[in-house]
C-alpha cells in the first residue's frame, strides 16, 4: 500500500543571519536532518520531541509549507515537486492542518462562517447555499451546536477550545485523508484539552482519517497514537508502534523522556526514578558529532563520539539510532 | 498536625477587578496557610483565580485589580496594613517570585550575574564577596558554567538556564518563601523535571516555604505535600496532596484527575467534564460548579456549598458531604 505521506531522506536547512562585513562562512541551522518517514492510511502518527527537535519544520514540510532543502516529500507516491496543476489542488485537499494556537490560527475579522466556508469556496465546491448547510453541519460536528448560535461570531467570541473546533472544522471542511496537528492540544486546559482529544480521537473513528500528531506529552501520545516516532536534534532516534514504544522503550532519550514525565500518583516521587535527567539539549546549530544525544547519554561511549548510529531494525516494526544494540543482539 | 504558628496565614482574601464589563471577582474568600519550611500547590485552569492569589499575597494585583477584603498575615505581621515602602522591603527580603516567563523577569541589557548580585545586602560586604555569592548561588542551581552564565545575557542562556538564574536571584536572598507561579509550563519536559527536582530540594536545603501554582496536578504532586484546588475563584477542595490523589472528593477534582493523561498507565476511555470555566462577571449562582457537575442536585443550584470536612486536613466544598462531615463554615 502506498502511504498517503512520505518523507525521503528529507533535511531542512535554515541560514543564520551574518553581520555585516562579517567574515565567518555562513551557518545553518539543520531543524531536519535525513528524516524517512511514512504516513499510511488510517493511522496516527505522534511525533514526539522537546522544542528545537524540528517536529514542526518536519510536520511543514509534509504539508508542502517549507521546501526540503534536500530529499523528497511525496504525496501518494508522487515527489511534491513534480506534481501537476490538478494534482496539486488534490493535495491541497487530502492533507489539512490544526495549528496549535487558535488564538494565531483564525483571521480575528472573518466570521466563522467564512472562516469554514472559505476552504470549500476557494475548491467551488457547491452553491452558497450549499456551502452554508455545509458549514452548519461542520459546526455540528466539531460540538458546536445549535451551529446558528456561533455562525455569525467572530473569533474573539470564543474560547480556547472552541476555537480549536473551529480550526478543526476547518480542516475538515475539504474532506481530508491526513490532519498534520502541530501540538493542537498544547495550549489547552486540562480539562479543555480532554475534550479536544476526544473529539479528534472520535472524528478519526468515524473518517478514518489519517493524523500526524506533534506534540512533546508523552501522555497524549499514548492515549492518541498507533505508532510514535521520536526526534532529537533534527532526526528521528526511535520508532515504534505504541504498544511496543511504551512496553519496551529502547533508545536511552526515549527512555529520559518516559522518566521526565510527572505522574500525580503519590507513590510515584521524583527522587525515586532510577533514569535520571541531565544536561539540556543541545544547539542546532553546531550538534554534537557522532550520536546528538551522546552529550547527554549516560551510556554514551568512546564510538558514539566518532560514528553516528543508524536506525536498525530491533524488532518488528520497531526502529532504533543507538550504538547499544550493537552489544545486546 | 503542627501547632507552631503557620509561616503565612491568608484569610477569606477577596480580590475583585473593575473593569469596563462589569465587577470580576478574580478570587472570592480564598482560605489557606503555608507552613514554616512546607510546599503547597495552588492547582486550577486559567481563570480559576490561583495567579492573582499569588499577586494578592505580595501587593502586586494590577489595576484595574484590588484586595477589598481578607487577611494576609506573614509570621504575625499584617501585609495588607504595610505601607508601600515596608512592602517592598518584604518583598526583597522575605517573599520571591518565580514567574511563568523568565526572560520576561530577566532585564535584557544586564548580566545575569549583576541581576542576582542585586538581591544581597551589599551594605557589609566586599565586591569580591558578592560575586562569590552569585557564583554558589548559580552553583546551588546546577548551571553547568556559573562563572559563565554570571557574566551572560539574559538572550545568550537557554530557557532551563534562563529560569535556574531566576531561582538563583530568589535563593541568594534567603526568603522565608518562594512563590512559583507556573514556574515550568514554558519548559521542556525533561527540563520541568530538573526544574522542580531543584525545587524540592532547595526547600529542604534552605528551609524555604513554597507555593507552587499550576494548572498541572502531576507538577503540584512533585513538589507539594499539601494541594488547594481553586475553582472559578473560590477554593473547592484542599488537603494532603496523597489523601486529594487517592480520595478526591469534590466532583471538579475527580474531573480534573480523570483527564489526566499518564503515559504509564494506558487509558481507554477519557473521563471528559463537559462544559467551559463560567464568566467571572456573572458566576453561576449556588455552586459555581453545577452547570458542568454530573452530580449536580437542586441544593447546588439554589445555595452556594459550605466547606465540609471529609478527613483530618482534608476539606470539600460540596453539597455531597455536608449531610455526614461537620461543616466547618
Amino acid at each position: 500500500m502506498t502511504p498517503i505521506l512520505s518523507a525521503r531522506e528529507v533535511r531542512k536547512h535554515f541560514p543564520l543571519k551574518r553581520g555585516f562585513l562579517a567574515r565567518e562562512p555562513r551557518r545553518y541551522v539543520h531543524a531536519v536532518d535525513g528524516v524517512n518517514l511514512d504516513i499510511v492510511e488510517n493511522e496516527t502518527l505522534a511525533l514526539v520531541g522537546e522544542s528545537g527537535s524540528g517536529k514542526s519544520t518536519l510536520g511543514q514540510l509534509l504539508l508542502g509549507l517549507q521546501e526540503p532543502s534536500e530529499g523528497t516529500v511525496m504525496w501518494s507516491g508522487i515527489p511534491l515537486a513534480s506534481l501537476t496543476k490538478e494534482q496539486r489542488h488534490q493535495f491541497r485537499r487530502d492533507v489539512q492542518v490544526v495549528f496549535q494556537d487558535p488564538y494565531g490560527s483564525l483571521n480575528p475579522r472573518m466570521t466563522v462562517r467564512s472562516i469554514i466556508g472559505r476552504p470549500l469556496k476557494l475548491h467551488r465546491l457547491g452553491s452558497p447555499a450549499e456551502i452554508d448547510r455545509e458549514v452548519k453541519r461542520l459546526l455540528e460536528l466539531v460540538g458546536l451546536a445549535p451551529a446558528s448560535a456561533y455562525l455569525d461570531r467572530f473569533p474573539h467570541e470564543f474560547s480556547g477550545g472552541q476555537r480549536q473546533r473551529i480550526a478543526i472544522g476547518r480542516a475538515l471542511a475539504l474532506k481530508p485523508r491526513v490532519i498534520v496537528a502541530d501540538e493542537p492540544v498544547s495550549a489547552l486546559d486540562v480539562s479543555v484539552r480532554a475534550q479536544i482529544l476526544m473529539l479528534l480521537t472520535t472524528l478519526r473513528r468515524e473518517f478514518g482519517l489519517s493524523m500526524l500528531f506533534t506534540t512533546h506529552d508523552l501522555g497524549v501520545v499514548r492515549y492518541i497514537a498507533d505508532r510514535v516516532a521520536v526526534m532529537y536534534l533534527g532526526k528521528i532516534v526511535e520508532i515504534a508502534p505504541s504498544d511496543t514504544f511504551f512496553r519496551s522503550t529502547h533508545h536511552p532519550y526515549s527512555r529520559m523522556l518516559l522518566g521526565s514525565v510527572l505522574s500525580p500518583n503519590p507513590d510515584a516521587k521524583l527522587a525515586a526514578r532510577k533514569f535520571g535527567v541531565q544536561g539540556e539539549p543541545p544547539s542546532p546549530i553546531n550538534p554534537p558529532s557522532g550520536c546528538r544525544f551522546r552529550t547527554r547519554c549516560p551510556f554514551a561511549h568512546a564510538r558514539c563520539e566518532t560514528e553516528e548510529p543508524l536506525l536498525r531494525r530491533i524488532g518488528l516494526h520497531h526502529l532504533s539510532a543507538c550504538h547499544l544494540d550493537q552489544f545486546e543482539s | 498536625m503542627t501547632e507552631a504558628p503557620p509561616l503565612l496565614d491568608v484569610e477569606d482574601l477577596t480580590t475583585r477587578f473593575y473593569t469596563g464589563r462589569g465587577v470580576i471577582g478574580a478570587v472570592e474568600k480564598l482560605t489557606f496557610h503555608v507552613n514554616e519550611g512546607e510546599a503547597i500547590g495552588i492547582v486550577g485552569e486559567s481563570g480559576s483565580g490561583k495567579s492573582v492569589s499569588a499577586l494578592s499575597i505580595l501587593r502586586l494585583v494590577p489595576m484595574p485589580g484590588r484586595v477589598v477584603g481578607g487577611r494576609i498575615t506573614l509570621r504575625g505581621i499584617d501585609l495588607l496594613a504595610l505601607s508601600e515602602r515596608e512592602m517592598r522591603e518584604m518583598r526583597r527580603k522575605h517573599i520571591a517570585m518565580i514567574f511563568q516567563d523568565p526572560s520576561n523577569f530577566l532585564n535584557p541589557i544586564m548580566r545575569v550575574g549583576d541581576q542576582i548580585g542585586e538581591g544581597i545586602d551589599r551594605r557589609e560586604l566586599s565586591k569580591q564577596a558578592v560575586a562569590r555569592q552569585v557564583l554558589e548561588a548559580l552553583q546551588a542551581v546546577h548551571i553547568a558554567d556559573p562563572k559563565r552564565a554570571a557574566d551572560s545575557y539574559p538572550l545568550q542562556l537557554s530557557g532551563g538556564q534562563q529560569q535556574r538564574s531566576v531561582i538563583a536571584a530568589a535563593l541568594v536572598r534567603r526568603p522565608s518563601l518562594i512563590i512559583a507561579d507556573e514556574p515550568t509550563t514554558a519548559l521542556d519536559a525533561t527540563v520541568q523535571y530538573q526544574i522542580l527536582s531543584l525545587l524540592g530540594e532547595l526547600q529542604t536545603a534552605i528551609n524555604t516555604a513554597i507555593i507552587l501554582i499550576s494548572h498541572d496536578l502531576a507538577v503540584i504532586a512533585s513538589v507539594c505535600s499539601r494541594v488547594y484546588v481553586m475553582y472559578a475563584a473560590q477554593l473547592v477542595e484542599s488537603g494532603p496532596t496523597a489523601a486529594v490523589y487517592r480520595n478526591p472528593c469534590h466532583p471538579y477534582t475527580q474531573g480534573l484527575l480523570g483527564s489526566i493523561l499518564d503515559p504509564l498507565e494506558r487509558k481507554e476511555k477519557l473521563s471528559v467534564m463537559a462544559g467551559s470555566l463560567p464568566d467571572l462577571a456573572a458566576p453561576p449562582s449556588g455552586c459555581r460548579f453545577h452547570p458542568r457537575c454530573p452530580q449536580a442536585m437542586a441544593v447546588c443550584v439554589a445555595r452556594e456549598p459550605p466547606n465540609v470536612q471529609v478527613s483530618d486536613g482534608h476539606t470539600a466544598k460540596c453539597w455531597l458531604y455536608a449531610a455526614r462531615g461537620d461543616v466547618s463554615s
